[in-house]
């Protein structure tokens, strides 16, 4: 957690500089070059002209975890990957976010009976923000999972959350 | 020259060499605040990240090697040092190509064909320039028959007293008998 983080009520100031974080934030999420199985062909068609990953401040996919803010899990995660993607996540600089693409990633997919090797879903190693479903999901449904992972840094904030206030009052009033 | 116009040069030059001096000022001001601006934009961001960027400290995230796959064993480990005089050999024959490459597209075959001085001047420009690079291959071909004569070019050689390469161990010289 940032300095910043839960200093200062919420004001003109305050969600002005909101918007100007968030604006940089989203408008500049660094995918990670990382693709397990067949969903990272579209991921790869994503970030070629036609669907231009870029267009969305997002065509700059890093060759190091150090350098990216959202691990775009594409693809089937087996159990001897889990780890390895769980320490590629820890390894990346905060803010960072995942997106889970494809069945597979989400819930198993179709190795969720017999796949003895298939980890049941990502959300089970990484913390995931956004799901991405289909099988694989098409380059616009990559498109859609990112514009609403831009949504959801375009509402964070830097004031004060109702908790932080809760906890002061209970610790003024005692 | 008469003397009145050596004056008159003189006066004119007062004028330029006090501008110069001034320039000179503008100039060390100038280049002042461009490393302070410098300075207080570099070291300006890094304080205002301070306060803004999160930190959650990791011990994954602390690690050096970040390819997913737990590292093991100290980074102080031997290799074999004749991967070192392959690599110079490669750096070499890479320098080589990339500079024989466009000499021979610029200057090479009947590109520039034409008439007139402009012609003229591209034969002398390539006359230099193949002497140029005959001067530059020659230097390589010096390290390369150095290479080929101490049998760096042979992976397998004997590591001491084998200065010449190509003879791994001589074969011990049978006595000769005395002659009668």
């Amino acid at each position: 957690m940032s300095w910043i983080q839960n200093k200062f009520e919420e004001g003109l100031i305050v969600t002005s500089l909101d918007w100007a974080l968030n604006w940089a934030k989203l408008n500049s999420i660094w995918p990670m070059t990382f693709g397990l199985a067949c969903c990272a062909i579209e991921m790869m068609a994503t970030g070629a002209s036609r669907f231009d990953i870029d267009r969305f401040g997002a065509g700059a996919f890093r060759a190091t975890p150090r350098q990216s803010d959202l691990m775009i899990v594409a693809g089937t995660v087996t159990y001897k990957m889990a780890s390895r993607v769980r320490r590629l996540y820890h390894q990346m600089p905060d803010p960072k976010y995942v997106m889970a693409m494809g069945a597979c990633t989400i819930g198993g997919g179709p190795y969720f009976k017999h796949g003895y090797h298939v980890v049941k879903g990502v959300d089970l190693v990484v913390p995931v923000d956004v799901y991405v479903p289909g099988c694989p999901p098409r380059p616009e449904a990559l498109l859609e999972g990112l514009m609403r992972l831009q949504d959801k840094i375009r509402h964070q904030t830097i004031a004060k959350t109702p908790e932080v206030k809760a906890k002061e009052k209970v610790l003024t009033t005692a | 020259m008469d003397p009145k116009e050596g004056e008159d040069d003189m006066g004119g030059n007062d004028v330029p060499i006090l501008m110069a001096a001034e320039g000179g000022v503008q100039l060390v001001q100038g280049m002042t605040l461009f490393v302070i601006a410098g300075f207080l934009m570099i070291f300006g961001a890094l304080f205002a990240g301070r306060f803004v960027r999160p930190q959650l400290p990791h011990a994954d995230k602390s690690a050096a090697y970040e390819c997913g796959e737990p590292a093991f064993g100290t980074s102080w480990v031997q290799f074999d040092l004749r991967f070192y005089v392959v690599a110079l050999v490669f750096l070499i024959f890479d320098v080589e190509v990339a500079l024989f490459y466009p000499w021979a597209v610029v200057y090479g075959g009947g590109a520039h064909r034409g008439s007139g001085a402009g012609a003229e001047v591209l034969q002398q420009v390539k006359v230099a320039a193949l002497f140029d690079m005959l001067f530059f291959f020659g230097v390589i071909v010096v390290g390369f028959l150095y290479l080929w004569r101490f049998g760096y070019l042979d992976w397998v050689r004997a590591s001491t007293g084998n200065r010449a390469g190509h003879v791994v161990a001589p074969p011990p010289k049978p006595r000769e008998p005395a002659a009668a």
